[in-house]
């Protein structure tokens, strides 16, 4: 499920149909009304993708940017939040991939899958360091590292599920596949992140 | 039918229940690992929400602004002009037309009768043209343009203005500018 959020946050949906209405007829003081109320969980939801400051600062103003101007489009068939997170999530992805291709990187899919079977229970641990305390600091860099290692689409559904909290059907819904491919996803991406970060949660 | 995977995914999730439970677990039998792997794979989840949070947003309210001010200058580009008077400022302003050609057609034949009076006398249309004095042919002048004043906003630069009265030219002298680089002509 979408987490939990503040009161101030997390309006009656009568309240934010209205909003949306008035951007519709154009009331871009109501617009200012919606990216306050959600401009913190889309900053972090990008950033947790894009794991840097700056950027995710500038792919949420893109992804705002892109929502007002179809928001003509926006016909309620499910909350604003899902149908932002999609624009977000698009515009996330699209920048990833532009970055990838100008920068000449390759995600490593295969990483940590190559003595995998899909099937395999455990991965493998010849990756892991020697049992030693990690700072938070180091613990954050680590998760970073591991992180931008994976594959946008498997990023997607690991911050998606294990650091925003949505449930199967609502990620489906922000990254534009099925409820199977979101569940697929995510055991690959998470089979990676346990090979990787195995060493720093064995330790906490 | 859900793939291997698929049911992994629910089954970590707790997600799985009633028969479908039970039928996974059953094949779960066979790989020993699995409770493992589970217990894993919570701790990872369980790091990832702890530690995997992203900082605060910094500058919130400018972050509003500068989306405001991005939508408003899109809005402002994309405006038509306003290039039709509206039906009543149409009606107000016929008459203002009609005052303006009258004036210029009364303005025409006035300088029509003081430009040419000897084409009108040789015309023979206009009797009393004889009366008025033959006006004098203006002198050529030396020159169209009349140069006020020149100066420079930059204080290193100075600009003379120099007219030849024998030569009919005038020349705006201007000292302090950069050389142009000997390859400029070249090319």
């Amino acid at each position: 499920m979408i987490p939990e959020a503040t009161e101030a946050e997390n309006p009656a949906p009568e309240d934010e149909l209205q909003l949306v209405e008035k951007c519709q007829a154009g009331d871009t003081e109501a617009f200012n009304e919606l990216v306050t109320r959600y401009r913190n969980r889309a900053y972090a939801m990008i950033y947790n993708m894009v794991r840097n400051e700056q950027d995710a600062w500038d792919l949420a103003q893109d992804g705002f940017l892109k929502a007002w101007k179809s928001i003509g489009r926006f016909r309620g068939q499910s909350s604003f939040f899902t149908w932002l997170y999609r624009i977000l999530m698009n515009v996330t992805i699209d920048w990833m991939r532009r970055r990838q291709i100008e920068g000449g990187m390759e995600f490593d899919d295969s990483l940590g899958l190559r003595n995998v079977e899909p099937g395999a229970m455990t991965a493998p641990k010849d990756e892991m360091q020697p049992a030693e305390k990690l700072s938070d600091k180091e613990i954050r860099a680590r998760i970073d590292a591991a992180i931008s290692k994976l594959s946008e689409e498997h990023r997607a559904v690991i911050v998606l599920r294990e650091i925003e909290g949505m449930e199967y059907q609502e990620i489906a819904d922000a990254v534009g596949c099925t409820i199977g491919t979101v569940m697929s996803r995510l055991f690959y991406a998470r089979k990676k992140l346990q090979t990787m970060l195995k060493d720093v949660y064995e330790n906490l | 039918m859900k793939t291997f995977e698929e049911r992994y995914t629910a089954w970590i999730d707790g997600k799985l229940d009633g028969a479908e439970l039970e039928a996974f677990e059953k094949e779960l039998e066979e790989h020993p690992d699995a409770l493992a792997d589970r217990e894993d794979l919570l701790k990872l989840g369980s790091l990832l929400r702890t530690y995997g949070h992203a900082p605060e947003l910094s500058n919130a309210e400018f972050f509003n602004h500068q989306i405001l001010t991005q939508i408003r200058e899109e809005e402002k580009a994309e405006a038509p002009k306003e290039t039709v008077p509206t039906p009543i400022f149409a009606w107000l302003l016929r008459p203002f037309v009609w005052a303006t050609a009258a004036m210029l057609i009364i303005a025409g034949v006035s300088v029509y009768r003081v430009v040419s009076p000897q084409q009108q006398v040789k015309s023979g249309l206009d009797r009393y043209v004889d009366l008025s004095p033959t006006p004098e042919p203006e002198p050529e002048k030396p020159y169209n343009v009349q140069i006020v004043s020149a100066e420079s906003t930059d204080p290193d630069i100075s600009v003379t203005p120099i007219h030849s009265e024998k030569d009919n030219v005038t020349v705006l002298w201007v000292d302090g500018l950069d050389y142009l680089p000997a390859s400029y002509h070249g090319e």
